[in-house]
């Protein structure tokens, strides 16, 4: 994962859509109703998991974000659950049911629940930042009484990263001009000196800064302005999600979608 | 304090008290470096000066000194009547707007807006501090017109669309004047800029150029940029290892070859060839872009825009 | 090793965030217990700085592959504990949003994992060997240490709250070795990096190290008052991940188990999770060969019966094929539903 998607991802959230107007607050609270709710499912629950896409696709789908910028992250993320599931089926032999003669192992199960909570999970935190940009995140957490201090951190981390990767980038670019066949990576000292030049300038660039809130009547403590407005949309956005969920995780919708289904199309079930 | 004549030739206005004050200003580093050895001068209300010299001339370190990050070893300087010292600080910087080198260190907050905002929530809050005693925990609640200042300073650089943009994604001339516009938010008395038009390309130049012309503050312009210079300041003030090596209008200092060379600068390309025309390209194909600028007031010789 | 929520309990997911905002919201006190006005751009500066530095990596030794520096230890070197706290807290944050790395869930776990075992630990254990000598061997030695440890202890931490949530197969002990034998190499070289780092910085700007980066909050290197405060805190902090962690381990799903208990009724019983541990021991248990044919039979026998017995099949065929196909249709209407908002929608989409 490279900085420059990120900086893709983070220009999408400055989007102007009916999600991107919702209150960050609704936002960031109902992906977390929706990441629990997926993480509450028990082991070897794959197919009603399923159906809980439907909340990250309805957000992108309105939030209007490209469907190839989310898939391609997703897919190019290197994740540990994935490594860590993987052995799920090595360890978890006991077979669990048989389709189309093929018997399937407790670990395979679990493995692909394992896999399909990843996606939920990822592409919904995907979602929730492609659809809300970082400073309405903060602000958001914010008016959600996060100690201040944290606020003041994140916003000031965020306005600098991508000045900081821009000179990491640089500084890297600049010695690997002058590497002469050496293949990738650097030998530690020399990383150490580059990043050590980093923090030097990183340190008197926040020095600069300092002079600058300064300059601007900054007396120690950072105000923000408040402007957030919590509208009825926001709070049946909330409740919306929470009892679609609700419903996908203690009703076996899924279930009975596929029985009626099976009814129609005999031999299936 | 006694006036200078560089006052007295500006603008048509009745005699102003000075925007700026220095007096005998002599700062060295700590390393022994003498950066500034009794620097003299004073800048009129609404009056454009150009602080111009070549690398290590102290041309920052005057800056810092009058927005008070440094404190003098010797001499003073004063911001619209007032010293610049630690007592002074909050009062200064209210009256003082600093354009810093980098926008990039001057835009700290992600949004232009909450960028603007902050200088004027600082003010809001110090204006009403004796109100009440101090709550840490009590979330500022901001004056309602912070919002319709906010968003008339970025209207007055154009970037009122841009307002809940990340600062991060702005062009270089955006960021200028989006800096210009965090600082004249708090509407100050006197502009101090160091190097604003380093890292723009010539449209954006030629844009902040137009902003900075339309301003009635007291300016002082540090700068490499000696047609920018001449485009906005009708005086001129050259320091050299330390010293003022030449103070007066900028058409005879800057077009002074044997002055301006002999201080490590060049003369700029519009005052080459003829000292009385400030565009000898005349006929050329740009012709049209220096008419428009020659018609602007305040572009050529040493009267001022005054609004 | 940013631990994901596919891999959580909602039960461990959430001690952990308990956990972990106790120890956020107990550094933001204690900063603000110490104000520098400094120190606000400064910290903000350098969790930035900690994404441009893992730009750079660099060959380790020996290896030939490549590594980069996790950052960790070093802004609690040169900030002091809470301030660093904080500073990895946002990292992370950024990370789980824009990087991917975690989740929303999982934060509490990470920032446990990641952030309290380097800033109150790891940075006992660098000043107790350190002293006040930033420099020689004692530098490279504390540092190398307190990475060590730290990173060994968040690598177990990972695990623990990998089996505590009961989503892995992985025998408790297998799958720490593994963790802790992956995560030593790497300790051992970012703790290198981190003293070279710190030296380099040394070098060039002397007294900006051993003054905490000249902060007034942030105390000087050497011996402190502070042990006693970081140990009761972290016992604390221990304590109250640990005690819900346990809880959470008897319950693995513990919103399931809530639901059961409130409904007085096992329903989804078809589905219901048996803890990691039973499980391990009916696995051994039960013969690998266990009847094929029967279950081949109850299949198209009781494919609407969803009282089968959980300890021989735990998850119900019929429920299941009638499940996959339900979440088919489910997502086939969803995709029609995307292709209809895309297809209609004029291609000039606001550019951001």
């Amino acid at each position: 994962m490279t900085a420059l998607s990120a900086h893709t991802l983070d220009r999408l959230g400055y989007g102007d859509t009916v999600i991107h107007r919702l209150d960050p607050r609704a936002k960031t609270l109902a992906t977390l109703v929706f990441v629990l709710t997926v993480v509450s499912f028990p082991k070897y629950v794959v197919a009603p998991l399923i159906p809980l896409a439907l909340f990250p696709l309805t957000l992108m789908i309105l939030g209007e974000i490209p469907p190839a910028a989310i898939l391609k992250r997703t897919a190019a993320v290197s994740p540990f659950a994935v490594l860590v599931g993987m052995f799920n089926p090595v360890f978890d032999t006991q077979p669990m049911a048989q389709i189309a003669g093929l018997t399937i192992t407790g670990g395979w199960i679990s493995f692909a629940s394992i896999l399909v909570r990843f996606l939920l999970t990822v592409s919904a935190a995907l979602a929730l930042v492609a659809t809300t940009s970082f400073p309405r995140i903060c602000q958001g957490l914010d008016a959600m009484k996060v100690p201040r201090a944290f606020i003041v951190q994140m916003l000031f981390l965020y306005r600098y990263l991508f000045v900081l990767v821009e000179e990491g980038t640089r500084l890297k670019r600049a010695r690997d001009l002058r590497r002469f066949g050496r293949r990738r990576g650097m030998r530690l000292r020399v990383a150490a000196s580059l990043i050590g030049v980093l923090f030097l300038r990183t340190y008197e660039r926040a020095e600069r800064v300092y002079l600058a809130m300064c300059a601007r009547g900054f007396d120690g403590r950072l105000r923000l302005p408040q402007r957030l407005r919590f509208r009825a949309a926001d709070a049946l956005f909330v409740v919306g999600t929470a009892a679609a969920c609700g419903l996908l995780r203690f009703l076996p919708l899924v279930e009975w979608l596929g029985r009626w289904a099976g009814g129609w199309t005999p031999g299936t079930a | 304090m006694d006036t200078r004549d560089g006052m007295n030739s500006v603008g048509g206005r009745k005699r102003m008290s000075a925007a700026i004050e220095v007096e005998g200003l002599t700062y060295t580093y700590p390393d022994g470096t003498e950066a500034l050895r009794g620097v003299t001068f004073a800048i009129a209300e609404g009056e454009a000066v150009g602080l111009v010299g070549p690398n290590g001339a102290g041309k920052s370190t005057l800056t810092w000194l009058l927005s008070g990050f440094l404190a003098p070893a010797a001499g003073w300087a004063r911001i619209c009547g007032l010293e610049v010292c630690k007592a002074n600080l909050a009062q200064v910087r209210r009256r003082l707007g600093v354009i810093f080198q980098n926008p990039d260190d001057q835009l700290f907050m992600p949004t232009l807006f909450d960028d603007v905002a902050f200088g004027l929530l600082n003010l809001d809050h110090n204006s009403n501090v004796s109100t009440g005693k101090k709550n840490p925990h009590k979330r500022h609640a901001y004056a309602p017109d912070i919002e319709e200042r906010v968003i008339g300073a970025l209207r007055q650089v154009g970037l009122e669309a841009e307002r809940h943009r990340f600062a991060g994604h702005l062009s270089a001339g955006q960021k200028r004047l989006a800096a210009l516009a965090a600082v004249l938010a708090v509407q100050p008395e006197v502009l101090v800029l160091d190097e604003p038009t380093s890292d723009l390309d010539p449209r954006a130049r030629r844009r902040f150029i137009e902003h900075m012309q339309t301003l009635p503050h007291a300016r002082l312009i540090a700068s490499h940029d000696l047609e920018m210079i001449l485009d906005l300041c009708p005086r001129v003030l050259m320091l050299d290892r330390g010293l003022v090596a030449a103070d007066g209008p900028a058409v005879d200092i800057l077009g002074d070859a044997a002055l301006v060379e002999s201080h490590g600068l060049e003369v700029p390309y519009s005052l080459r060839r003829d000292h009385t025309h400030r565009f000898p390209l005349r006929g050329s194909p740009h012709e049209a872009e220096h008419r428009k600028q020659d018609e602007r007031p305040g572009s050529g010789g040493a009267t001022l825009a005054q609004p | 090793m940013h631990m994901a929520d596919a891999l959580l309990s909602p039960a461990v997911g959430g001690a952990f965030i308990a956990a972990s905002s106790a120890t956020l919201a107990f550094s933001a006190y204690r900063l603000g217990r110490q104000p520098d006005e400094r120190r606000v751009p400064l910290m903000g500066v350098l969790g930035a700085f900690v994404f441009a530095a893992q730009m750079i990596n660099f060959t380790i030794p020996g290896t030939g592959s490549s590594g980069h520096l996790g950052g960790g230890m070093l802004l609690a070197i040169l900030l002091g504990p809470y301030a660093a706290f904080l500073v990895i807290a946002s990292v992370l944050v950024v990370q789980s949003l824009f990087f991917l790395d975690g989740g929303i869930l999982a934060l509490g776990t990470n920032l446990f994992n990641l952030g309290v075992w380097p800033c109150f630990l790891g940075l006992l254990i660098y000043r107790a060997i350190v002293g006040r000598h930033v420099e020689g061997w004692r530098m490279w030695l504390g540092a190398c240490v307190a990475v060590v440890v730290s990173l060994e202890l968040g690598a177990a931490g990972v695990v623990i709250q990998t089996m505590l949530s009961g989503r892995t197969d992985l025998p408790f002990g297998r799958f720490l070795a593994l963790m802790l034998g992956i995560h030593f190499p790497i300790a051992l070289v970012e703790g290198i990096a981190t003293a070279a780092v710190v030296q380099y910085v040394r070098a060039i700007r002397p007294g900006v190290v051993e003054n905490g980066l000249g902060l007034s909050g942030s105390p000087p290197m050497g011996k402190r008052t502070l042990a006693p405060v970081v140990i009761s805190f972290l016992a604390v902090a221990v304590l109250t991940g640990g005690v819900l962690a346990w809880f959470a381990s008897e319950h693995p799903d513990g919103l399931e188990w809530a639901i059961a208990r409130v409904r007085g009724s096992e329903q989804s019983e078809a589905e219901s999770p048996v803890p990691a541990l039973e499980r391990l021991q009916q696995k051994t248990a039960l013969m690998p060969d266990y009847d094929f044919p029967r279950r081949g039979e109850d299949q198209s026998a009781s494919a609407g019966a969803a009282d089968e017995p959980a300890a021989t099949l735990p998850v119900n065929v019929g429920t299941s094929a009638a499940g996959l196909l339900g979440a088919a249709l489910t997502l086939a209407l969803t995709a029609l539903l995307a292709v209809a908002t895309y297809g209609f929608r004029p291609r000039a989409r606001r550019a951001p």
